[in-house]
Order: C-alpha cells, then sequence, then structure tokens
C-alpha cells in the first residue's frame, strides 16, 4: 500500500503513517466506496440542488450525486460474513436523498467520499481518512482557506478546507504556501496558531477579507472572556482551571 | 483585503481598551451576592496547596468518637487519626479514608465506625384529651392477637400448642368460629412458623384440621402461609464465637415478606427455635423478644410466640415459661396451657382427662382478667392418606373448642319420675343443704339413684344436680330449727301448684 505522500509529508506527527496504517485496514476499501459511488444515480438531482444553491455544476471537475444516505452495522447485515461492528453506509436512491456525495481528490488520487448533507449543511466522509478538500491546491503563492465545504463548492472547488474534525498538526501543510487567504478571522487565527504556531512573522501571510463588523466582535467577545475569567478566578481562586484568554 | 498582521495588531489593542473598560466597570459594581462563609475556618480555598494538613472535618468527627470513646487525636502524614480509643470493647486507632468513611483498626481488623449523630432523648409533655379522640387498641383475634404487639402462649410439652396454634390460624384465616373465640373483625392473613416439623407435618396437621372442620381450599385462599424451620433459617439473635448477633438480614427479609404479603399474624412455633442464646439469660432473650417486638412494630401485624414452660406437674401460669421472664415482661398478652387434672375430669363428668386442656390468659395487660378458662379437646381425625387394606393412614390430632357440662346437662339423665320421688323422698325428712351434714339431701338423691357417694367425685357431682335442681327451682332452701333449736338451712321440694 503506497500512501500519497502530500498527505502526511509536512505533517510532523512521527506516528502519523503509522496510524494510518493501521486504521486503513479498519476502513471500507476504496474499490469498494468507488462501486457504491458508481452504483448509485441523482447526478440530475445534485445539478438541480447544485444550481437551487448558487453553486455553477460546471465549474466542478467532478460530478456530484444527490442520494439518501443510510446506515447499518455490519454484524446485523447477513451479507458480511466477518462482521467487526462497523458502520456500513448505503446510498440509495429513493425520494428522500439528503446527502451530496462527491469524490475526493488528493495527489491526483481518489482516496475518499465527501458528503454534504443538505439539511444542515454538515459535512462528513465515508473513509474517514481524507483531511483535506482541495488539499491538492495547497502550493505555490497563494490559497483560499474556507471555512466550510460548501464554500468550496461554491467557488468551484477553488482552495481549499481542512475537514478533520479531530486532529490539528495537518495544519501545518499550509506553511508551504505563500500567502493564505481567508474570510474568517477566528479561523484564521486558530489556523495561524496550529500551521506556525503563533509565530508573528506568519501573520504576515494571511490576507483576511472578513468584515470589520466581525473582527471588532470577535476581539471584543475574547475581551469580554478574558474578563469574565479573571474575575471568577479571583472569587475563587484555584477552583476552576480556566485560562485566561 | 487585510493583512492578518494589521488585523492582529489593531485587534490586540481593542481589546486591551475592551478588558480595561470591562474592569472598571466590574469594579464599579457592588458585590452580586455576600461571599458565602467558608465551611471550616482556615480551610484552604485551594486544595491542592492545602497550608493546615489533614481535613479539619475530620478533626471534628474524631473529637466526637473521642469524647465518647477516649483516646488521643494526632497527626499522622496528611490525615488526622484518633490512637487507643475503645469501641464496643475493641481497642485500636479511628481514621477516616478517602470516602470519608471511619473505620477502627483493631488488632483483630478493621471495623466500620457509625459515628452518625445520636438521637437525643427526650421527654414529651403529656397533653389529656377526650378519650373518644384516643384510637383504639387494634385487637385482632380472641383479645389476645393485636397488631403491632408480641403475645406469647406457654405450654408444656405435649398438651396440644401447635395443633391449638394451628386452628386458632385457620379461624382467623377462614372467619369461621371454629373455636369459642370472637373478635375478628374480617379475615385476616396469618404466617404459621413452624421451626420443628417438617412441611409434610405442617401439612398434615392443616389437612386434618380442615378435614375435621369441612374446611375448603377457597375459604383459606391466598390468606395462610406456612413455613418450616428445616426449609429455611428463622434464627433472629445468633451466636457468633462469644458474641450475640441479630441477624440483621433475615429480619429485614422476614419486614419485607410481611409487607409484601400484607400478613396480620405470625404465629412463631417455638419461639426457642429463634434464637441461640442461653434461654435463662435474661438480658439476651431481653435482646431477642426486642427484635420480634421490632417486627411486630414496623410490619404492623401480630406476633404470637409459643414457648414452653417448665417441666413439672404444677399448675402452668405466665411465670412457668421457660427460661428468662423478660419475654414474658415483653409480651403484651400471655396465655398458659394447661392439661385437664384427675379432678377436673371426675368434675366434668369425664372418664379419662387426657386429650382436654384449657387456655387461659396468664398475664393480661391493660384489660380485665378474662376470668373463666377456655376449654379444648383433641380429637382425632383420620387423614385416610393410607395405602393397601388399612386405608386410614396417619391419625392427627385437631383442636376444637370444649365446653364445661352445664348443670342442666348433669341432671338430663334424671327422668322426671325419678325426680318426683326424689323430692317426695326429701319432703317427708328435714334434710340439710350442707354437704358436710350427716343430714345432707346429696344422700338421698344417691339412694335414690344408685350413685356411689363414697366416692368425692360422685359426691360432688350430686352436690352439682342439687344445686342445678335448687336454680330451677326444684327446691328452696328454708331455716329451719334442729333438735337443739339451732336454725339451720334446711332444703325443702317445690311441687308444682297442681299437686295439690
Amino acid at each position: 500500500m503506497t500512501l500519497p505522500l502530500s498527505v502526511s509529508e509536512l505533517w510532523e506527527d512521527p506516528d502519523f503513517l503509522h496510524w494510518e496504517e493501521l486504521e486503513e485496514q479498519f476502513r471500507e476499501p476504496i474499490d469498494e466506496s468507488e462501486a457504491k459511488f458508481e452504483a448509485a444515480d441523482g447526478v440530475d438531482e445534485a445539478r438541480a440542488w447544485l444550481l437551487e444553491n448558487d453553486i455553477d455544476p460546471e465549474k466542478l471537475p467532478f460530478q456530484p450525486k444527490l442520494v439518501s444516505v443510510s446506515v447499518s452495522r455490519d454484524f446485523e447485515m447477513p451479507e458480511i460474513e466477518n462482521p467487526r461492528g462497523q458502520h456500513v453506509l448505503a446510498f440509495g436512491t429513493g425520494e428522500e436523498r439528503n446527502c451530496l456525495l462527491f469524490p475526493i481528490i488528493d495527489n491526483g488520487q481518489t482516496i475518499d467520499y465527501g458528503m454534504l448533507f443538505i439539511e444542515d449543511f454538515e459535512f462528513g466522509t465515508v473513509r474517514q481518512k481524507a483531511i483535506w478538500l482541495g488539499g491538492d491546491n495547497i502550493e505555490g503563492e497563494a490559497v483560499r482557506l474556507h471555512v466550510a465545504a460548501y464554500d468550496w463548492l461554491k467557488a468551484g472547488t477553488d482552495g481549499c478546507v481542512y475537514i478533520d474534525a479531530q486532529r490539528r498538526t495537518p495544519l501545518k501543510r499550509l506553511q508551504s504556501v505563500g500567502k493564505i487567504l481567508c474570510n474568517d478571522i477566528a479561523w484564521a487565527l486558530e489556523v495561524w496558531d496550529w500551521a506556525f504556531g503563533a509565530d508573528e512573522a506568519a501573520l504576515q501571510r494571511f490576507e483576511i477579507d472578513d468584515t470589520s463588523d466581525n473582527i471588532e466582535e470577535y476581539f471584543k467577545a475574547q475581551a469580554q472572556r478574558q474578563v469574565i475569567s479573571e474575575a471568577i478566578n479571583k472569587k475563587h481562586p484555584g477552583r476552576f482551571n480556566w485560562v485566561a484568554a | 483585503m487585510k493583512s492578518l498582521a494589521e488585523i492582529w495588531r489593531d485587534g490586540n489593542e481593542l481589546a486591551e481598551a475592551e478588558v480595561n473598560r470591562l474592569s472598571l466597570e466590574l469594579a464599579q459594581q457592588p458585590p452580586a451576592e455576600p461571599a458565602k462563609p467558608e465551611l471550616v475556618p482556615n480551610r484552604a480555598a485551594n486544595d491542592n496547596k492545602a497550608d493546615v494538613p489533614g481535613d479539619p472535618q475530620h478533626l471534628v468527627r474524631l473529637q466526637a468518637i473521642q469524647r465518647d470513646h477516649g483516646g488521643d487525636i494526632r497527626i499522622t502524614g496528611r490525615s488526622w487519626t484518633l490512637f487507643g480509643a475503645t469501641i464496643d470493647g475493641k481497642s485500636g486507632q479511628v481514621s477516616i479514608d478517602g470516602k470519608g468513611r471511619m473505620f477502627l483498626y483493631g488488632a483483630n481488623g478493621s471495623f466500620p465506625v457509625d459515628d452518625s449523630p445520636r438521637k437525643r432523648l427526650r421527654a414529651t409533655a403529656f397533653k389529656l384529651r377526650s378519650t373518644s379522640e384516643i384510637p383504639m387498641r387494634e385487637w385482632l383475634f380472641a383479645k389476645h392477637y393485636q397488631r403491632k404487639y408480641l403475645t406469647v402462649t406457654v405450654a408444656p410439652g405435649g398438651v396440644g400448642k401447635t395443633a391449638h396454634a394451628m386452628t386458632e390460624a385457620l379461624c382467623m384465616v377462614t372467619g369461621r368460629p371454629l373455636l369459642d373465640l370472637g373478635g375478628l373483625r374480617r379475615k385476616l392473613k396469618v404466617w404459621y412458623l413452624n421451626l420443628e416439623d417438617p412441611a409434610d407435618e405442617i401439612e398434615r396437621g392443616f389437612g386434618a384440621a380442615a378435614k375435621h372442620f369441612s374446611i375448603t381450599e377457597e375459604q383459606i385462599g391466598d390468606r395462610l402461609f406456612t413455613d418450616s424451620g428445616r426449609d429455611q433459617e428463622f434464627v433472629i439473635v445468633r451466636q457468633e464465637n462469644r458474641d450475640f448477633k441479630v441477624c440483621e438480614p433475615m429480619v429485614e427479609d422476614m419486614l419485607a415478606a410481611i409487607r409484601e404479603n400484607e400478613i396480620d399474624v405470625v404465629i412463631v412455633d417455638p419461639f426457642v427455635s429463634t434464637h441461640e442464646v442461653p434461654e435463662n439469660d435474661n438480658t439476651m432473650i431481653q435482646r431477642v423478644a426486642k427484635q420480634w417486638r421490632r417486627i411486630a412494630d414496623e410490619a404492623n401485624c401480630s406476633i404470637e410466640l409459643v414457648h414452653h414452660a417448665t417441666k413439672g406437674n404444677a399448675e402452668i401460669t405466665a411465670d412457668s415459661a421457660r427460661g428468662g421472664g423478660a419475654l414474658k415482661d415483653a409480651a403484651r398478652s400471655v396465655r398458659v396451657i394447661n392439661g385437664m387434672t384427675k379432678e377436673e375430669a371426675e368434675k366434668a363428668g369425664l372418664k379419662d382427662e387426657r386429650g382436654y386442656f384449657r387456655v387461659d390468659f396468664g398475664k393480661v395487660n391493660k384489660v380485665a382478667s378474662a376470668g373463666s378458662s377456655l376449654w379444648r379437646r383433641f380429637v382425632s381425625v383420620p387423614l385416610m392418606n393410607g395405602k393397601g387394606l388399612v386405608k386410614t393412614g396417619d391419625e392427627v390430632g385437631v383442636v376444637e373448642a370444649w365446653r364445661w357440662p352445664s348443670a342442666a346437662e348433669l341432671t338430663a339423665d334424671v327422668s322426671e319420675e325419678q325426680l318426683d320421688a326424689i323430692k317426695r323422698k326429701i319432703s317427708g325428712l328435714d334434710c340439710r343443704e350442707s354437704i358436710q351434714s350427716p343430714q345432707w339431701a346429696g344422700y338421698q338423691v344417691a339412694q335414690a339413684l344408685g350413685i356411689n357417694v363414697a366416692d368425692a367425685s360422685e359426691k360432688r357431682r350430686v352436690k352439682r344436680m342439687l344445686d342445678a335442681w335448687t336454680k330451677d327451682g326444684h327446691f328452696t332452701v328454708e331455716m329451719r330449727e334442729d333438735h337443739k333449736g339451732t336454725p339451720r338451712p334446711c332444703l325443702v321440694p317445690v311441687f308444682p301448684t297442681s299437686d295439690f
């Protein structure tokens, strides 16, 4: 098994490859995921939905499908011989299509499938392998860092989205780009913290096009939090393990 | 599009100004609520940086133990320990663990120490109120069984206490007047515990009684519970090495069983099998009785303990109960069972005294004495459970009520003609009323009926016959002078008016 290097080459976690190998064997094989994606229809429905939601389907390099996702336990499925206690996703094509399904490509290979649930715009992946949407765009002069998958689709898959809910260290991949463009001050500062170790010199790399109201609100909220936690620590010293922001 | 560096710089300035503004605002505000006083003075706000070693609350708890049990409190490491305390005869050191539990560590092991605050003794002021407001005593049956109280029946061996208890149980369960006892307001649920006999013997007893009194299954319903001490343990105070311990689990189980089945009366037969304490130790017997009384009180039922009497031929009284008198004193009502004596059998005109006994109230607290005895007799009931040619099988004794023969029954054998002859015979003589007189009227009666008055019991029988006739108006007492001129009470026959 060869892994696309670009996923982890800038990631400093020495155990990453080890974990990646371990987790890979518990994931649904990519061939199976691919077959399921191919078997599902819903291209026209997806097109209609994209147009309705201001996303130009022509700009997308893949054809998403609008499907209904159902989850079962493998040990409850008679066709699975050796159950491992995993969730098995099935893509139905009934009336209630609730999920926009599209492939996630990293280093030129389809490594996972993204699921954008159209009810609440929640995002997940089929195999929990992908860390980025548009990971291949993280190179060169500049990259647009989106907050959510919808923004990325709206931008015609230009730029990238960080989609790993559990880890933050893979954000260091952003060190390989000259400029990072972001429209959310809170997310930009968090990424600066994780990707560049809050190095003040690295602040120059970020260009922010958030509204000034949002920016002001963010800093005021931070100030308020600091005052509250200081007051509480003063009143009950040592009782709450809160760190003043 | 703005550089993040620029935003960061401006933002930090903005945040700093905001922090200053908010801090000032906060400082000007009056405190929202007064700070809560610390539970224990000197308690460190941060537990990790305690200046005072040992928990002050533990110290307070240990000091309370020290007041009652002595010892010396010292700090050991980071906690307080009470050295040299003596609790329940066990000495050792007392300390409190991380979960706040207090233990005594002695040479024989560790024991939990209960330091929950004691309930203070108090005197309750008496308030006189109308007697109609005082709730009635809840007698359940026979002016003996009373709810929330302990009752005792004392009997010598072999007289029939078990069969008697069984018949009484059936009375309460069926609501039928099987014995001449009253006071049953409704059918009761009875739990009969026989700690000596096996379950099939209990079944034989109840089966025979049911057969004798024609009791059906429907009449018993689900109100009778029986258990044998051979199948389950009913020991309430047990000996453990040199100590005697109350079997709390058994008490709890018993309470649960009584509550679950809504049992009204528990009959325990015999009391001696419910404990392992020396019978003559009043203190220990009191402990056992206290547990039974506790069950009666907490489970809201009546507990009847059947107890053995001392050996000997003397009349059984409440004081004849074997062992310590504490049991008798703890009971609200004590009944005694006495076998019929030979004299009593003669008086009653029975050929044999065996199989008859009487039940008396040996100690009746707070109610006037019942007075007359209640007589019982054994009848033998064939169970018909035999196999083969002789099919009767077991014969089991069942207790039924027996009435002392009345005067009318004594004279029932004497015909009108015989009585008339006796009356005519006596009318010609000055027959005395006194049995001690040589001219007693009874001698004429005996002669007429062919009764041997040399036998004392026969003589008494004649006396009772004369009494009965006098009561019925056949004779009257008149004062007549004897040969010395002294007036003596004489028996004078009264003839119906038509005879004259």
